[in-house]
């Protein structure tokens, strides 16, 4: 007997180009034919990083790997739309789009109760990826919000120098610098 | 039957599920209101609006305190007439404005080139339709077909709300001008932006961040307004850490007649890391070329900023703020100028400047086309201005071999180079930058093709915007530069990102903070100042200009101890 794991394999090849279209249908008409269209990675970062993305969740899911080791690749997306026009609910929608694709494309097949009963499995899976999706844009916020301060410190070093109100330039880093920093997301930091 | 458990399949209908729309409720982008709700959404993509009182010092027009979140802007009563008339004014003086206006054809080779575009996807950021914002209402009062048929030919009828989206949009471009390299047409898309906010100036709207420098440049001579006696104690203050580093205590001469060069650099570089080790690294060169072979040159406190806000101002302002330049000149008797690492400086410099205050070198007695006497180049290309770019001196330097260079002191650097917009796309200046690091540092890899030299992406906060307040939206253009940045890095290693612009030194961090963590900025003459071998100086540096222990040098600095 076939499983759910199968026919989502056998689907991949629908269901992933259609998650990649209405992940970025979310942009304006223009915007999401370009993101869609173009296929240079540096002439289109959003539309390349969302291919990537989508195709690594996809078969991590089938995989049936830790959810939470799909941060960095959540990561990859979700870190550009934390900074765009987006409300939060926007910005991690298209984790739920993922749920409504599978029910489509596997419409017939669900007939199958043994099937539905391994797709609600699968769906508590992608609902638990949306809490992890819900940290990774949390934490980028925050990120934000931490480099407009380094920034701001940054612009007025000299004079926080002569006045003796830091001593070095790591007093900037209250994290350590920049870039060693990998905080933690905020279900990892045990003191949050 | 019992109730069906949740998480159980019977307790899902099928049907019902499909039907869920997941999409967020959103708005149509072309029915968007600029009204103070539309802006309170989007804290953090614009910019804190002028100060009534530098508007004041600046005598420009219609000084007064408001902010986007005001339903009422405060606009004169009759501020249709001054748009029209201003409007009119500017076809009248440029050709190229009503050029411009003129012949688009809307071809969409543009579209996708603006990193604003490509990293946010608001579609008024296609440089097309941010030009058409403005060009919409030319059409639609300034052409025959357009007074006739109006929206039928692409014509708006000019309302507040056109300004207030006029306000949102162009300070949403950094004048980098990118998209005008594929133009067929060459439609110089910053020209329009210069446009639209010049004739937002003349209803007294303008953002702080420019304005403030611009006044407070007018009054002291830099952007910063550090006065005399400041400038002079920074520079002391670097030649402390010169002297820790080096063992040599450098030179300082400021306002010295008879010098053979002005040196002018954007006054960022006095306060603001990372280009303060960058303005250290001039100071070492300059010191070095005296020791060695006899150049004097000096800084001045009037013109202490070659960096001219007055550029994403108005013409104007941009004459007035440029003019202290060549007056200086002649005052102090140089020969010749030399302009440090920056961005759209040069685009005033190489463009504007001998047009806009050309006259003020006659009497110059001293002008001479720039010449090094240390190697005997002629460089032509600014026998009219009289001032060169500091990577096209260092670049001759070391070419003729007149530096002494250990690059073993960057073998801990990866190196990428970032062209900056200004230099790239309006000064063409590719290969010095890349001959200098080159030389000074072993590892360096440049980024992919379509992101480096004409084509080069703009760090997202030139052309006025790169203040804190406008993060998002910063961080939105920074995109595309921080991606080629992530890959390089990836690929080769990459851990240092040079630029030569005093704007992307303050705004690039930012972006590699949040694009490529593990990636650091730096200026180029900050890497030439730590691979240089002064003459006299201590027998083995274990420090580089930021004070960081120098890797693979470090035993030394035990020895020291």
């Amino acid at each position: 007997m076939t499983g759910l794991k199968d026919h989502l394999k056998q689907k991949r090849g629908s269901i992933v180009p259609k998650w990649l279209t209405q992940s970025l249908q979310a942009y304006p008409g223009d915007a999401s034919g370009f993101y869609l269209r173009e296929k240079n990675q540096f002439a289109n970062p959003v539309g390349s990083s969302f291919a990537e993305v989508v195709e690594k969740i996809f078969d991590a899911l089938l995989e049936e790997v830790e959810v939470e080791t799909l941060q960095s690749a959540l990561e990859g997306v979700i870190k550009i739309r934390s900074v765009q026009e987006f409300t939060p609910s926007q910005a991690i929608s298209f984790v739920f789009e993922l749920k409504q694709l599978v029910r489509q494309e596997l419409n017939d097949e669900l007939s199958d109760p043994a099937l539905r009963g391994e797709l609600v499995g699968f769906e508590n899976r992608v609902d638990q990826l949306a809490l992890v999706a819900f940290n990774v844009y949390m934490s980028c916020r925050e990120k934000v919000c931490e480099i407009r301060v380094r920034e701001v410190k940054r612009r007025v070093s000299r004079l926080l120098h002569r006045t003796g109100l830091i001593e070095s330039d790591a007093d900037l880093e209250p994290n350590g610098p920049p870039g060693n920093g990998s905080r933690p997301y905020p279900n990892q930091g045990g003191s949050r | 039957m019992a109730d069906p458990k949740p998480d159980t399949m019977d307790y899902y209908k099928h049907d019902e599920v499909l039907d869920i729309d997941y999409t967020p409720p959103s708005e149509n982008w072309m029915d968007i209101k600029y009204d103070p709700a539309f802006y309170e959404r989007r804290a953090g993509s614009w910019i804190y609006t002028t100060k009534k009182q530098h508007i004041e010092y600046l005598g420009m027009p219609n000084p007064h305190d408001w902010s986007p979140t005001d339903e009422d802007w405060g606009l004169p009563d009759n501020w249709k007439e001054i748009i029209f008339n201003g409007i009119r004014e500017r076809l009248d003086k440029y050709r190229s404005f009503k050029i411009f206006m003129d012949c688009c054809v809307r071809c969409g080779a543009c579209a996708d080139k603006c990193h604003f575009y490509i990293g946010g996807g608001d579609p008024k950021n296609m440089p097309v339709l941010r030009a058409e914002l403005l060009r919409s209402i030319y059409r639609n009062d300034f052409t025959m077909a357009g007074k006739i048929l109006g929206r039928l030919v692409g014509g708006r009828k000019l309302t507040i709300n056109v300004i207030k989206e006029w306000f949102y949009y162009f300070y949403q471009c950094t004048e980098c001008r990118r998209c005008s390299v594929f133009c067929p047409y060459g439609i110089d898309t910053a020209e329009v932006t210069m446009m639209g906010r010049e004739l937002l100036h003349l209803l007294g709207l303008g953002v702080n961040w420019i304005m403030q420098p611009v006044a407070s440049c007018y009054r002291t001579g830099n952007h910063l307004g550090i006065l005399p006696h400041g400038l002079k104690d920074t520079l002391e203050f670097f030649a402390e850490d010169i002297e820790d580093v080096t063992g040599i205590e450098v030179d300082i001469p400021i306002n010295q007649k008879g010098a053979d060069i002005l040196f002018a650099t954007p006054s960022g570089d006095f306060l603001a890391e990372p280009g303060t080790f960058t303005c250290m690294g001039y100071m070492m060169l300059f010191h070095e070329l005296k020791e060695r072979y006899g150049l004097t040159y000096t800084w001045s406190t009037y013109c202490s900023e070659a960096g001219n806000f007055g550029l994403f101002t108005s013409k104007e302002a941009m004459k007035r703020l440029n003019a202290k330049i060549y007056t200086e000149a002649k005052r102090l008797g140089v020969k010749w100028i030399i302009g440090g690492e920056c961005g759209h400086m040069w685009r005033v410099l190489h463009q504007y400047m001998d047009t806009l205050n050309g006259e003020i070198k006659e009497g110059w007695k001293e002008a001479e086309e720039p010449k090094s006497p240390i190697t005997g180049t002629v460089f032509e290309n600014a026998k009219s201005t009289k001032m060169i770019h500091i990577t096209e001196f260092t670049s001759d330097l070391i070419k003729h071999g007149k530096l002494k260079l250990d690059p073993s002191r960057n073998d801990h650097l990866n190196v990428t180079f970032h062209d900056s917009c200004n230099p790239a796309r309006a000064m063409g200046i590719f290969e010095e930058p890349r001959y200098v690091i080159k030389n000074v540092c072993k590892n360096f890899h440049d980024m992919p093709p379509n992101t480096i030299r004409e084509q080069t992406f703009c760090c997202g906060g030139g052309a006025g915007l790169g203040t804190d307040e406008n993060m998002e939206m910063r961080l939105r253009g920074g995109l595309p530069r921080g991606n080629a940045v992530k890959y390089v890095h990836d690929k080769h290693g990459v851990n240092k990102l040079a630029c030569m612009c005093a704007i992307d030194r303050a705004t690039l961090t930012t972006v590699c903070e949040y694009w490529a963590p593990e990636v650091d900025v730096t200026g180029i003459h900050e890497l030439v100042g730590n691979a240089m071998v002064m003459k006299g100086e201590k027998e083995q540096r274990t420090k580089d200009l930021r004070l960081d222990p120098l890797p693979g040098f470090e035993d030394a600095e035990d020895d020291d101890v």
